[in-house]
């Protein structure tokens, strides 16, 4: 299960136009933590770490997590005031 | 090409060759796909000292941007509806036709997974409480066997874990205010995978093998061991060269394996390497008349480099080589 990370972070996203820096630097503020879970899920995929162990860190990890980000992430609504005002699209490029 | 669950939640591994492990050795034919290699007890646990990092930019993912100016504001969503369900999003597809996929949903009461539909344009939901969902193993897996349930007959857009809308219409406005952008990155996604592909490495035996073919260090070793006591010059000067040997090491390593599969893949990533065994972590992207050729070259190496553990997983939705940022304004 290591595709955790892009899974965060990768992908279609949304963010709110006027707070855009702020919400990546709350990326880096919590990459220690994700990078943390990360780890132990590879630990546990190795066989390093039990099932048991794994469910311990995670559980602290997470809590971590959830007291640096508040509950500031909220589900995301676009309706009926708010509006897309830009779409950025990075892809790879197929002539290499 | 249905994939059986695996004894561990779902995760898909593809076996390929390892050596100082015993049960990777176990080679299942790559279609079959899904068994996840076992624990194994013979990487050794290295010291305190850190793993050579591979970090590195990403040489071949040229980023082209490109700007769609949306919005306007929606249609009217009626206040109220579903005040405390909303609707967790997976990913987006092209589909006109509503499509059901069964109650694989994320949560504890797994829901049932439907489309909500803006002409072509299809976003696969499930109904979940409007709360921040953590990201739980549990919880990613989830909404990663959403995806693969769904990439199985359709190219997919994976949204990135835990994104919820209030509403239906809030979906069907965001479908319709990037309609454009989504029809040109699924073109651009057609009949392509995403496959992972980790290398770990036993740091222990690499310092071993370092030792015996870097001359300055095996002398330095001797000259250390040899003395009483060994100035403490002598073993900074020791832990210097072995890590720049070990990091020069894991560079050659990793980028003879990347040449190698450069050739079958449409584009390459690569990653932070999580903990301090591993020496490479990237994403493939492959077309999907390619993928016997990918898997065949993943397989050639990995036996050529059997001192080295590979991780072959796969395939994904393309995670890695699809960024989609929707700028939102608040009113």
């Amino acid at each position: 299960m290591f595709i955790l990370d892009t899974l965060l972070i990768g992908s279609l996203r949304f963010v709110l136009d006027k707070v855009v820096q702020a919400a990546e630097a709350e990326m880096q503020d919590d990459s220690a933590l994700r990078d943390q879970l990360l780890e132990a899920q590879m630990k546990l995929e190795l066989g390093e770490i039990t099932e048991e162990e794994f469910a311990d860190i995670e559980r602290d990890v997470i809590a971590a997590i959830r007291e640096l980000k508040g509950a500031r992430q909220g589900p995301i609504s676009m309706s009926p005031q708010d509006k897309v005002t830009g779409v950025d699209i990075q892809s790879f490029d197929e002539d290499r | 090409m249905p994939r059986p669950a695996s004894p561990r939640k779902g995760e898909r591994s593809r076996p390929a060759a390892s050596a100082p492990v015993k049960a990777a050795a176990k080679k299942t034919p790559a279609r079959s796909g899904k068994t996840t290699s076992k624990p194994n007890g013979g990487l050794g646990r290295g010291g305190a000292k850190p793993a050579p990092r591979v970090a590195r930019s990403t040489p071949d993912r040229r980023v082209s941007e490109k700007v769609v100016q949306g919005g306007r504001t929606s249609s009217g969503v009626e206040p109220g509806a579903g005040a405390s369900r909303g609707k967790y999003v997976y990913c987006i597809i092209e589909s006109s036709d509503p499509l059901r996929f069964g109650p694989i949903g994320i949560g504890a009461d797994p829901s049932d997974v439907y489309t909500v539909h803006y002409k072509n344009l299809a976003a696969v939901v499930s109904d979940a409480p409007l709360e921040v969902l953590d990201s739980t193993r549990e919880n990613v897996l989830a909404h990663e066997r959403v995806n693969e349930t769904v990439m199985r007959e359709h190219t997919v857009i994976p949204m990135s874990f835990g994104t919820i809308f209030k509403t239906r219409e809030d979906i069907v406005e965001l479908l319709r205010s990037a309609a454009e952008a989504f029809g040109d990155v699924l073109n651009k996604m057609q009949n392509k995978l995403e496959f992972g592909l980790k290398v770990l490495w036993d740091r222990d035996q690499a310092v071993r093998e370092v030792e015996h073919d870097d001359e300055d260090i095996s002398r330095l070793k001797k000259e250390i061991s040899g003395q009483k006591g060994p100035t403490y010059f002598a073993r900074m000067q020791y832990g210097r060269l072995i890590d720049s040997a070990l990091q020069a090491r894991s560079e050659r390593y990793v980028a003879e394996i990347l040449e190698q599969l450069r050739e079958v893949s449409v584009a390459s990533r690569i990653n932070k390497p999580i903990g301090d065994k591993m020496i490479m972590n990237a994403a493939f992207l492959i077309a999907r008349d390619q993928e016997t050729a990918f898997d065949g070259k993943v397989k050639s190496i990995a036996s050529r480099f059997d001192k080295l553990t590979f991780k072959y997983t796969g395939p994904w939705p393309p995670y890695n080589f699809v960024n989609i940022r929707l700028k939102l304004e608040r009113a």
